[in-house]
């Protein structure tokens, strides 16, 4: 382990990609412009359309982008990973090949890439993806390479990260929102792979990975141990009954032994429903706390008005008295008694002090000044009240939920408890069941249990060593957080920015670290691994924030709360040089929220041919409504719009739909791409 | 009466009780009226330096909040205790807070009346006397924080402050009911300062309390 005293923060150089060119050629999906010359796209430094109808390969065509730097490779999906598991896995390399109509023998493509200062290109063959050629050229001339891991390392050394995977790691989970909607916002182990790959000094990073490597393969030795020894406990358990003399006491050694693996096994999924009920637990109650507070706020501002309307009508009496009546007034309690649900008296002091009577007694009061005063006064602390009573109402909505929540927890809990004590129990009765054998059962009952011994022991070493890494590990992780903490603010910033464009609640991204574990032991520690996750005010809480999950969001809400947390992350990341790429934004949304949705990618795209570059490329059909001309909000002239759009009508191999409608569809890309948003 | 009033009756009480210590505790070091701010922000203190003293959090957790630490059963205690004729209301006048008016109130304990309470309860075979102890010296180190920068010191305070958490999520930083450790940052803080003393020298709960204090008098007057 490398010392704490030379680790160091990252210095954040990560250079995200900027598309400038693709070319295709040979490849019948795209012939071309009259069946000539394939596809030749440059791209824009700003907003980017890839325009076309189903089947003509917009999707494809992004997808070529992405693999062009991946080669015929996947990453595997987010989580930990063992020794000897890769963290790339081999993809299908003949996936353009299946998508043309004819062979793809000659078709080949090549990309020019931009990463900081310094330009990529690669040209790979299309049947298999295979580098054909690949040079970097940084303004010194270029060097020509084939060889798949330099390509790989120096793919990686340009996008500024230590290892390939963690490029697709880039690729995947920030720059290509791509058809299979890869998540980032909705899956903490994807944010945890990326911020270790883009924040950790890289030295921090392998250590960490290894570490992580260590754990699971430790757990999993481990535990593959404990399979084999229950196997053999289960032996044992047969010859105990085929030596068995005392049939009785053999014949209860096995019920115990299934009421024992039956109780450890509810007491495994009960740990798991504890610590899920727990967490929502914890989010009730802090909406409680929330809604308490808010209503305290609300009651401070209705005491105050109300305060200012009842001085004159309270007179010289002390703070108490004046305190206890505005209690009674505003809540229908008394402080003294304790007593509640006084709304008699409650309205009999609003009564009088509407019409201007003494608080106290109820006589007349002859005072012009309280009159003119108290008017204006009781009729702003009214609609105070009323703002009070319903954030009252709101309070006590979530409380309901917070009291089910917790009887959840305690039900769990006491559930949890009662299966513990049963395993000690169904233990202890064993270990007798066991002392009452006869003598020659158990000498020859002790080998076996000498076997047992042995993989018992076998299984503790695994599992130290687990324990080992997983001290280490807090180490590291604890530098990683600092690290993302000091990205926080400017993540959240950008992201509530860029979320305020599309969405109508109020969103809200909060840093919170999930406590998760990376072994699966029952005992392995939980680590806290820096997270974001989003709140968004809810119709159904009132005005309150609550955490939004996947499966609680729509579909819409999914995609563009991903969409801007990954133009956050790059952004606070990649200062103004990045690239996102968004496969069909306008699927999963209304013809409202199309026009937001332009609004929104259209703010992220930015070019002022100097440093500034953020690049977006999409790819959307031709659709009616808003979200085209808000995309070009920014170039509402036609060749501007042209210079910015591939529209593979003119380029891609035609449908059969496409060959039947061309009139209808080329107006319809006439009428919508031109049109210029109010 | 059901199991579930008895209950709530009980934490009521029992939060009744804490205020009541509270209080005496800062008429005992000169804060003879206590804003409900600083209020709150004082039983912050006396939530997470708790463990320094090797006594429980009463509450564990907090709600980070925009304007501070603010607890909502405590406040409904205060009230309570000025119907009881144990706590007065020493100030009653609108604030202009932030823009929104809202009614300042400060409260202060009746010591003639609350002594045979506080006496009572010091009787009580369940109270804990390093309790006492423990709300006496943190509020000496209170009262030494200037009265305009009280409710600032529970901002600048390391558990409050520290950057992994966010607004609007619960801290929790006593150990949970399923055995699950928490950091406590402020305590962890306060018995740190041991590492500085020299090595023959064992700082008292009452020390690193004062001392970590002092640091956050001066954090809050930054």
């Amino acid at each position: 382990m490398p010392d704490s005293t030379q680790r160091g923060k990252r210095r954040v150089t990560i250079r995200f990609p900027v598309f400038e060119s693709i070319s295709v050629t040979g490849f019948s999906l795209y012939p071309g412009k009259d069946g000539h010359g394939g596809l030749d796209v440059h791209f824009q430094p700003d907003e980017n359309l890839v325009l076309g109808v189903n089947g003509l390969g917009k999707s494809t065509l992004l997808i070529l982008l992405k693999q062009m730097i991946a080669g015929p490779t996947r990453l595997r999906p987010p989580g930990f990973i063992g020794k000897g598991q890769g963290e790339v896995l081999s993809g299908d390399p003949s996936m353009f090949a299946v998508r043309a109509t004819g062979s793809t023998q000659d078709a080949k493509a090549k990309l020019r890439v931009r990463f900081g200062d310094a330009t990529a290109i690669i040209e790979r063959r299309l049947r298999d993806l295979a580098i054909v050629s690949f040079a970097v050229s940084e303004g010194e001339g270029e060097e020509t390479q084939k060889d798949i891991a330099t390509y790989q390392s120096t793919t990686a050394a340009l996008a500024g990260v230590d290892t390939f995977p963690n490029l697709l790691r880039i690729l995947e989970r920030s720059v290509f929102f791509l058809e299979n909607r890869e998540r980032l916002i909705w899956d903490w182990k994807a944010q945890y792979e990326l911020f270790r790959a883009t924040m950790m000094n890289a030295d921090d990073a392998r250590q960490l990975l290894e570490l992580e490597r260590e754990i699971i393969s430790s757990d999993s030795a481990a535990r593959n141990l404990r399979a084999a020894l229950y196997r053999l406990e289960r032996r044992y358990q047969k010859d105990v009954k085929a030596f068995a003399k005392a049939d009785d006491v053999h014949a209860a050694l096995n019920a115990i032994q299934i009421r024992i693996d039956a109780a450890e096994a509810r007491e495994a999924s009960l740990v798991e429903e504890f610590d899920t009920a727990s967490e929502h637990a914890a989010d009730a109650k802090a909406l409680v706390w929330t809604e308490d507070s808010k209503a305290d706020s609300e009651a401070s501002r209705y005491d105050h008005l109300k305060y200012l309307a009842v001085r004159h009508a309270l007179g010289n009496v002390s703070n108490d008295i004046s305190y206890v009546l505005l209690g009674l007034m505003r809540d229908g309690h008394c402080e003294v008694c304790g007593g509640d649900g006084l709304t008699e008296l409650a309205a009999e002091l609003s009564a009088r002090q509407l019409e201007h009577r003494c608080m106290m007694c109820g006589s007349p009061r002859n005072d012009e000044n309280v009159v003119t005063t108290s008017a204006a006064l009781a009729q702003q602390a009214e609609m105070a009240f009323e703002e009070l009573e319903r954030q009252r109402e709101v309070a006590a909505e979530a409380r309901l939920r917070f009291d089910e929540a917790s009887k959840r927890v305690d039900a769990i809990k006491s559930s949890l408890e009662e299966v513990r004590r049963d395993v000690d129990g169904f233990k202890r009765h064993r270990r007798v069941l066991r002392a009452q054998l006869p003598a020659e059962d158990r000498t020859a009952l002790a080998r076996v249990e000498s076997e047992i011994d042995r993989l018992r022991l076998g299984a503790e070493g695994f599992e130290q060593d687990r324990e080992i890494a997983e001290r280490q590990v807090d180490e590291l992780l604890d530098q990683l957080r600092n690290a993302v903490v000091g990205f926080r603010e400017r993540i959240q910033e950008i992201f509530n920015r860029r979320a305020k464009d599309f969405f109508i609640e109020r969103v809200r991204l909060v840093y919170a670290p999930r406590a998760e574990k990376i072994a699966q032991h029952r005992d392995a520690l939980k680590f806290q691994f820096p997270a974001f996750e989003v709140d968004l005010t809810s119709g159904v809480s009132g005005s309150a924030f609550v955490r939004r999950t996947y499966e609680q969001a729509s579909l819409s809400q999914r995609e563009y709360l991903d969409i801007a947390f990954r133009m956050a992350f790059m952004e606070a990341l990649g200062a103004e040089n990045c690239s996102i790429v968004i496969d069909g934004p306008e699927g999963s949304v209304d013809v409202v929220f199309a026009d937001r949705a332009g609004v929104m990618l259209s703010h992220y795209a930015a070019a002022d041919g100097g440093p500034r570059n953020r690049q977006i490329i999409v790819a959307c059909n031709i659709v009616d409504g808003g979200f085209i001309p808000h995309y070009f909000l920014d170039h509402p002239t036609r060749p501007d719009r042209d210079a910015r759009t591939v529209n593979l009508l003119d380029i891609a191999h035609p449908t059969a739909a496409l060959e039947a409608l061309r009139p209808d569809y080329e107006a319809k890309v006439n009428a919508v791409l031109y049109r210029v948003a109010p | 009466m059901t199991e579930t009033h008895d209950l709530d009756r009980t934490a009521e009480t029992r939060a009744q009780v804490r205020v009541l210590r509270m209080l005496s505790a800062l008429s005992a070091a000169g804060v003879e009226e206590v804003g409900v701010q600083d209020f709150h922000a004082f039983a912050f203190f006396t939530e997470v330096l708790a463990p320094v003293w090797g006594l429980d959090s009463p509450t564990g957790d907090i709600l980070k909040e925009e304007g501070g630490p603010h607890y909502p059963m405590l406040q409904s205690a205060l009230g309570r205790l000025v119907g009881l004729g144990l706590v007065r209301v020493a100030r009653l006048t609108g604030d202009d807070c932030g823009g929104r008016w809202r009614l300042d109130v400060a409260f202060a304990i009746r010591a003639q009346a609350a002594a045979p309470v506080i006496a009572l309860l010091d009787g009580m075979p369940d109270e804990d006397p390093t309790v006492a102890k423990f709300l006496e010296q943190l509020a000496f180190s209170f009262a030494d924080i200037p009265p305009d920068r009280r409710d600032d010191a529970a901002l600048v305070d390391a558990l409050w402050s520290a950057a992994g958490y966010d607004e609007n999520r619960l801290i929790k930083f006593a150990d949970g009911r399923d055995g699950r450790t928490a950091r406590n940052y402020s305590a962890d803080a306060a018995r740190r300062f041991q590492r500085f003393a020299p090595n023959d020298v064992n700082l008292s709960p009452a020390e690193q309390t004062s001392l970590y204090m002092s640091l956050m008098r001066r954090r809050a007057s930054a």
